[in-house]
């Protein structure tokens, strides 16, 4: 009954629940006389916003998918979205934790091996040293709730997300009612945010921190530019982290066979399948590759390839043995194209015969490929070559 | 101040970093979506069961998992019964996928050929889907994928004729060589006829002896002439469109007939077909499974609309038509049909007509024709 009964409501439940949390954390401020409780509520807003987010997104992908009865129910976007959002959680109390109490914050997500210890630990992270039993105390009951509900109940994979909720309530509880009791420490912890003293002091405490911060940011963001750089300018890497990502997922995929899933009105056949990267080495032709080139021969064979890797996109059907004069009548197919396509062929064909261009012809060259690959972009045309068949309608054979 | 200040700037700045990188990542597995949609074959028969692929590959490390596909196929192709929208003639099937990195789908589609035609699917949509719906990728992917549905050949063995009906030798009056199978009756015998042509029980009865006597034959051309018409004044589109469905059915079953008795064969209808609606049809003379091939799509493309007034295109068609075999495949008879079926006949042709609908009247029926209700 009761697993019906939480089955059935178990999104109204859980988020009922929830809606405790900023009462707790006023009557929590209250008893303790003072009021800085607001940077939790703001704190807790901004969390339960995100949980929100997911669990509605998810219930209703959810549903939809129910509905619908195509889809394979066993999906993990609940379980991502609970983890975004503890991970959110985490990180904004990370954000809101002084620094010296950073190396305390590191020690105890070290401890942590799951989400869950980790989410219990960065809300314990102040008084861990001090009380590392009672903290693991704190610990258990979460952990129990969620093993029970992850393992005993049917489908609880399913409501991972609330899980993630609930146990977002409970230690908001164990929060409140631990600090509640020992208002000595409360006004120690939470001293730096009083306001009983003027306003500008309170604002020079916090300008420091965010000027540090601030420098901080900016050091990160000269790392990450650095390394945005090498990542892409150095291709290989690019490559090996590619090689690197695809071997990991070639390794560990379960399913190494084709899976074959029966519909009422359809069969899939599900497998995976990697692309062979032999072509990996090709020239990519790009406008700017193009202005890049110095060498006037380089660059007008660079222009024709650019045309022809766009004609190649518009499935034009141009093959690789097609000569220059035919490859110009294959492209007439594109509208306006011929008054860029024959001075580029004239020009291509005097640089692939005699290998000499000046640099004023391969200048011209570029522009008329520019021109040319811009038309051919903003050209509608669709190939009339079947995807299935060699069947010509108009031209059968008639005897 | 700062306070207040701190988290409204995370509410906003935050979720919409966000949203820009959910957006980023998803325009960036849909530009590794690949996908291809096909028939399995290209020729099939009305009533046929054939299969429709969905190919879909994501070729990214990261996963796809709200990806739908829009096929856009005519309403006559009925495949996805539970999950399809009927939009005029078009069907629209929407098709979830949920990828995981670098997974391939194969999707194999039941599709009942429901009736004749050419259909061709040209475009799909795909969309891609973020988590939460927070972006959303879409593009029509060309597919460019064609059938060919020939008409369903219907059973008339049992209804109106046999093969030889149609395809038998006729009995000429002049001729090279006489046909040892066709005997006329018996004559007289005359030094130099061979022992095994005499006539037994005609020697006994005649008290004479007989030899028998051959005819002479030859094979005639067969030529199916259509009429789209379904009623006499009708000027465009065709009103009785089952009943000319049905005469295309009719028109089917002949040309089948024809392979498989190796006949040479003609049509002709006062129709157009898909690739030329403006020009009426009249194909050359041939035997081939060529071009019976090409008459039936002929017939798959046929658009049900009269381009030009039965009586002078049938006129026309025949006017230097001699010692042929016509088959008429018509929903009425009027006057003026029949003075042409007349010229016809003493042009030496045999001309059967296949009246479709079985409560037309055959108004001055000219002698020597055939009339069949079909």
């Amino acid at each position: 009954m009761f697993k019906e009964h939480l089955k059935k409501y178990r999104f109204v439940f859980f988020r009922s629940l929830l809606a405790f949390y900023p009462f707790i954390l006023m009557v929590d401020a209250l008893i303790a006389e003072r009021n800085a409780w607001y940077m939790e509520l703001w704190c807790y807003l901004f969390c339960a916003f995100i949980a929100f987010a997911a669990g509605i997104g998810y219930e209703g992908y959810y549903f939809n998918r129910l509905r619908q009865k195509e889809y394979p129910t066993r999906k993990r976007f609940r379980q991502v979205a609970a983890i975004a959002a503890v991970i959110m959680i985490v990180l904004l109390y990370g954000l809101l934790t002084p620094v010296d109490e950073v190396a305390r914050r590191v020690y105890t997500l070290s401890r942590g091996l799951v989400v869950y210890p980790v989410m219990e630990a960065a809300f314990f992270a102040r008084e861990v040293e001090k009380n590392k039993i009672k903290d693991i105390l704190y610990m258990v009951p979460s952990f129990i709730v969620t093993f029970l509900l992850y393992f005993v109940f049917p489908q609880a994979r399913r409501i991972y997300g609330n899980i993630a909720m609930l146990t977002l309530v409970v230690h908001g509880i164990f929060f409140a009612t631990y600090y509640t009791d020992l208002s000595a420490r409360i006004k120690q912890t939470y001293g730096r945010l009083k306001t009983r003293g003027s306003i500008g002091r309170f604002l020079k405490a916090w300008s420091a921190f965010v000027s540090k911060a601030r420098t901080l940011a900016g050091d990160l963001l000269m790392q990450m530019r650095e390394r945005w750089k090498d990542l892409t300018y150095n291709f290989f890497l690019v490559k090996g982290f590619k090689k690197l990502i695809t071997g990991i997922f070639r390794f560990f995929r379960r399913d190494k066979e084709t899976k074959t899933e029966r519909h009422s009105d359809y069969i899939d056949e599900i497998d995976t399948w990697f692309v062979d990267e032999d072509n990996a080495d090709r020239v990519r032709y790009t406008v700017r590759g193009l202005y890049k080139i110095k060498d006037p021969v380089r660059k007008v064979r660079y222009a024709f390839g650019l045309v022809m890797s766009d004609l190649k996109e518009k499935k034009v059907g141009i093959r690789y043995f097609d000569t220059v004069t035919v490859i110009g009548e294959k492209s007439k197919v594109i509208k306006d194209l011929d008054q860029y396509m024959d001075p580029l062929c004239e020009m291509y064909e005097h640089v692939r015969y005699g290998d000499r261009c000046d640099e004023q012809r391969s200048e011209g060259a570029a522009i008329l490929a520019v021109s040319a690959d811009t038309t051919i972009k903003e050209s509608y045309w669709q190939p009339k070559v079947y995807a299935n068949s060699d069947f010509e309608f108009e031209g059968s054979d008639q005897n | 101040m700062l306070i207040v200040l701190i988290p409204i700037v995370l509410l906003i700045v935050v979720p919409m970093i966000f949203w820009y990188s959910v957006k980023a990542i998803n325009q960036y597995i849909f530009d590794h979506v690949e996908y291809t949609c096909r028939f399995v074959v290209n020729k099939a028969h009305e009533g046929d069961t054939i299969y429709l692929i969905e190919e879909v590959h994501n070729n990214c490390f990261l996963p796809a998992k709200r990806l739908m596909t829009s096929i856009h196929a005519s309403r006559w192709l009925e495949f996805a019964t539970t999950q399809s929208n009927l939009v005029g003639l078009t069907r629209v099937v929407t098709s979830e996928f949920s990828l995981k990195a670098y997974e391939r789908i194969k999707r194999t589609w039941h599709l009942r050929c429901a009736k004749r035609g050419v259909y061709e699917i040209q475009n799909n949509t795909l969309t891609l889907a973020s988590v939460f719906q927070l972006s959303v990728q879409s593009a029509a992917i060309p597919v460019n994928t064609k059938l060919t549905v020939f008409p369903e050949i219907v059973d008339m063995r049992y209804m109106i004729f046999s093969g030889n009906d149609f395809f038998g030798d006729t009995v000429i009056r002049r001729w090279i060589l006489d046909d040892p199978f066709i005997t006329a009756g018996a004559r007289e015998y005359f030094p130099g006829d061979p022992m095994n042509r005499i006539h037994w029980s005609a020697t006994a009865k005649h008290n004479n002896i007989m030899v028998r006597k051959n005819d002479y034959t030859a094979k005639l051309d067969l030529f199916v002439i259509l009429n789209i018409q379904s009623v006499d004044n009708e000027y465009e589109d065709v009103i009785n469109k089952d009943l000319i469905e049905y005469g295309i059915k009719v028109a089917a079953t002949v040309f089948d007939l024809a392979l498989k008795n190796g006949a040479k064969i003609q049509f002709a209808c006062n129709a157009g077909t898909q690739g030329e609606s403006t020009k009426t049809v009249l194909t050359p003379s041939g035997s081939s499974s060529q071009h019976v091939q090409h008459l039936l799509n002929v017939l798959s493309g046929m658009v049900l609309k009269n381009i030009r007034y039965f009586e002078e295109f049938f006129r026309n068609v025949t006017v230097d038509k001699k010692d042929a075999e016509i088959i008429l495949l018509t929903c009425y008879i009027n006057r003026e049909m029949s003075d042409i079926i007349r010229d016809l006949i003493r042009a030496r042709n045999n001309v059967k007509i296949l009246l479709l609908d079985r409560y037309a009247k055959a108004i001055a029926m000219p002698e020597g024709a055939d009339l069949y209700y079909v």
